[in-house]
């Protein structure tokens, strides 16, 4: 049941239209009455520290209207463990702690909340907040973030800013203080592109709930579920957004082993939401993405393997060169603009963005954890075809190379709190 | 740099890998893997300039936004 406070009819979202590739689609907001929206928070966790503690009393402390739904995705019990549930649950009354029967990962930790909301008796709430449980927010993070969902009829979901807490330990997390800047102004790019941004990030996001209910919850196993349920609600004709005014910080890996694995994660769980997507447009931008680089590399290839006569006018030649070194001072220049909406910029900050080098080599690395997900992808393709057609004489070689991948860091199992 | 198509990062390596076709053709090639490499250069240009196009507009039509919060 919605309340009366948000509207009722649900604004159909626009399809592809050509022209939003150059000219994003402007909407019109709808006024509601914020006090009288229901709001409920689900915040899946698994050995939670005082930053979880910390989110529930902050998220009732600004919202006091808010219903907190604490999921214990089957922590191990211990005198610590159960002292800080102890806590989050003495927190306010609309805090309730759950507990999941076995550890089920994050998709399934909401999942498990969302049938808990749904089989109450009496309301349900008209938006429903994902959170990890290791963010923080500022007083107007929900607000604006709800405020901004309910405002346009066409969304079903509304993301948070992303910023980084612990920008400051080493040289990883600064240059992921940077990668994160970017990807809020992607999604701010994408916002009216077709049905918005590629992902509504599992750290926090605001669904409305008859678009939840009508995507069926997230898909449990799945490796990236936040990328997965932002392409199902793309498919029923929702649209996305970011809300720029709703910051919130998160921890990053600290170290390269970690970051590694995050990243293995990450990008072979996006080509296994696009690999497996029927809906091609919800995935429109990796499209593009992974279209332009398999393109390049085959046109590299070919440049190679023919050599031909050496009668290429040297027109072709200085003209590839010199759109690389354009766009090269396009995107350099964006990026050095962007730093003035980097509020936590410090001189270490701006001396890495000048120098291009560590960035350079950052994002480069992570090109080759793609190659790798592209490479556990064809591997697994294969395997699937031989295991269909019994022909998996060599399961020793198999098994092998799915070591090696695991040991790269690539596997298919894990979910969003691997121990 | 970093060009964030979305989950994909493949934009990152396509600067120096567009200059090293172009060196490349330079030295030789096949007329006609030219022309393609020249178009999808093109192309890829024409990405980055409607993403910047899309930013500048969202950002001035959202300009309001970027203080609004006390952190």
């Amino acid at each position: 049941m919605v309340s009366s406070s948000v509207p009722a009819n649900r604004a159909r979202s626009p399809g592809f239209r050509f022209r939003n590739f150059l000219f994003p689609t402007r909407f019109t907001a709808s006024s509601f009455d914020y006090d009288a929206a229901r709001v409920a928070a689900i915040v899946p966790t698994y050995k939670p520290g005082e930053l979880t503690v910390k989110l529930v009393e902050d998220l009732v402390r600004w919202d006091p209207n808010i219903s907190v739904y604490v999921v214990d995705d089957h922590t191990p019990r211990s005198p610590a463990s159960a002292s800080v549930f102890e806590r989050i649950a003495a927190v306010s009354r609309n805090v309730v702690v759950l507990c999941t029967p076995v550890n089920k990962m994050k998709a399934g930790a909401l999942n498990f909340a969302l049938d808990h909301i749904f089989g109450k008796s009496g309301d349900v709430p008209d938006v429903i907040l994902s959170l990890d449980d290791d963010i923080v927010i500022v007083p107007s993070t929900v607000r604006n973030l709800v405020s901004e969902l309910l405002s346009y009829k066409h969304l079903g979901a509304v993301c948070s800013q992303c910023r980084v807490l612990n920008k400051n330990v080493n040289i990883f997390t600064r240059l992921q203080g940077l990668e994160y800047l970017g990807f809020n102004a992607t999604r701010l790019a994408d916002e009216g592109f077709y049905r918005g941004p590629l992902v509504m990030h599992g750290m926090l996001t605001a669904f409305r709930t008859s678009a939840l209910r009508e995507v069926q919850g997230f898909v449990e196993g799945h490796l990236i579920e936040d990328y997965e349920i932002t392409t199902r609600l793309k498919a029923c004709g929702w649209s996305v957004k970011l809300a720029l005014n709703a910051p919130a910080w998160t921890l990053v890996p600290e170290t390269f082993g970690k970051l590694w694995r995050q990243r293995t994660r990450w990008l072979y769980g996006g080509i296994t939401v696009v690999a497996s997507s029927r809906h091609l447009l919800g995935v429109l931008q990796d499209l593009i993405g992974h279209g332009v680089f398999f393109a390049t590399v085959l046109a590299i290839d070919l440049l190679i393997l023919f050599k031909g006569s050496g009668q290429v006018s040297p027109l072709i030649a200085e003209w590839v060169i010199g759109l690389s070194l354009l766009q090269f001072a396009l995107w350099y220049t964006f990026q050095l603009w962007l730093m003035q909406l980097y509020e936590e910029r410090d001189w270490r900050d701006w001396a890495l963005r000048v120098s291009i080098l560590p960035e350079f080599i950052y994002s480069n690395l992570l090109t080759v954890v793609q190659i790798g997900g592209y490479l556990f992808l064809f591997f697994n393709i294969l395997k699937r075809a031989s295991l269909k057609r019994g022909k998996l004489s060599s399961g020793w070689f198999v098994s092998l190379v799915t070591r090696l991948f695991r040991a790269c860091g690539y596997t298919e199992s894990w979910g969003t709190r691997a121990s | 740099m970093n060009f964030h198509g979305g989950t994909t990062l493949s934009g990152t390596s396509l600067t120096p890998l567009g200059l090293y076709a172009g060196y490349l053709l330079m030295n030789s090639g096949n007329f006609w893997v030219a022309v393609c490499f020249l178009l999808l250069t093109t192309l890829y240009f024409l990405i980055v300039v409607c993403m910047l196009s899309r930013y500048i507009i969202n950002y001035h039509r959202n300009k309001h936004l970027f203080y609004s919060h006390p952190v």
